[in-house]
């Protein structure tokens, strides 16, 4: 029981510690990303403003998807955090979602060339239509709990590795 | 006859690549340094997810020591390769209100029609626990039976 207290006391106190600006125009990221703070369930939104167009989409995804997953880790890390969960409805990873990097995310983005409506190619696949996904009406909305300890059993992101996966990806 | 069957189907079914396998680990580790790896889950994610759901409300309902009284049988054997630690933690985790308001499982929003997941606990050299899992995502008609996508996530 005093080791529960203990995790939920660091995580507690570490939620309520967050700087509250960060200028990303100094790591070359070439759309503005905003951020929107939900205090009460401390749910962190990124933003990506930018589209995601059908001629140019997996190489676009890719770029968008590591300069969002970039933002986010370098974010975390320099809140103090070592890891994070992507937690929009239909990709949550604290009710098990499995995917838990930026390789995976990638090759998440190559499913579209086999989704069988692929005639009909949606740039909001993965969420359409107001769907909770991390693309949502053409654009990434990322939506991100921080922590200080990994939840065992549950695949969450490493901020370290993840600042390096995407770094290399800019 | 069978096995070549089934070798000449898989050959088949990579080359036209009607699927993805995505592989992820809840922390860095080679594979010199594997003792032993035992399957937790193998299933739809879609099942997966409600498992995992169903043991986080018990935790919620019950605490750590209690929660695998009531669980389905299909959460049950989830649950049990969880160390308690893992159980502590996902507790705690809890206990900040970051997984109740988020309690609904996901549907995938995918065209595709199958979804696997095949979770795998993992001991290392040092004795640490970590979890390692295949996400398979297949578009196929008819589609892939249960054993097909098995020798697919583990060849």
């Amino acid at each position: 029981m005093k080791t529960i207290y203990s995790i939920l006391m660091i995580l507690t106190l570490a939620s309520s510690s967050f700087a509250d600006t960060i200028d990303f125009k100094s790591d070359k990221l070439t759309n503005v990303i905003e951020i929107d703070f939900e205090k009460d369930d401390n749910i962190f939104t990124f933003i990506y403003d930018a589209w995601l167009k059908k001629s140019a989409y997996e190489k676009q995804y890719n770029q968008y998807m590591a300069e969002t997953l970039y933002a986010v880790s370098t974010y975390g890390k320099q809140n103090g955090y070592s890891y994070f969960a992507i937690v929009n409805e239909k990709m949550n990873n604290l009710v098990g979602y499995p995917i838990n990097s930026y390789q995976g995310l990638v090759q998440y983005g190559r499913l579209v060339p086999i989704m069988k409506n692929r005639e009909d190619f949606n740039p909001d696949i993965f969420g359409g239509n107001g769907e909770e996904t991390i693309i949502v009406n053409g654009r990434i909305e990322m939506k991100v709990i921080y922590l200080k300890e990994p939840i065992e059993g549950l695949f969450l992101y490493n901020i370290d590795e993840t600042v390096t996966d995407t770094k290399k990806a800019l | 006859m069978k096995k070549l069957l089934l070798t000449l189907s898989l050959l088949f079914m990579s080359a036209h690549a009607d699927y993805e396998i995505i592989k992820s680990k809840s922390k860095s580790f080679s594979d010199e340094n594997v003792t032993s790896m035992e399957i937790m889950y193998f299933g739809s994610l879609e099942n997966y997810s409600k498992s995992v759901v169903e043991i986080q409300k018990n935790i919620a309902e019950k605490g750590t020591e209690g929660f695998l009284n009531g669980l389905s049988s299909g959460a049950e054997s989830l649950a049990k390769g969880f160390t308690k630690a893992g159980v502590q933690s996902m507790g705690a985790g809890l206990g900040i209100g970051i997984v109740i308001g988020a309690l609904d499982p996901f549907i995938m929003g995918f065209y595709a029609d199958q979804t696997f997941v095949q979770v795998e606990k993992i001991t290392l050299k040092d004795g640490s626990i970590a979890y390692s899992n295949r996400l398979f995502v297949g578009n196929k008609h008819p589609s892939y039976s249960d054993e097909e996508i098995k020798n697919l996530i583990n060849k």
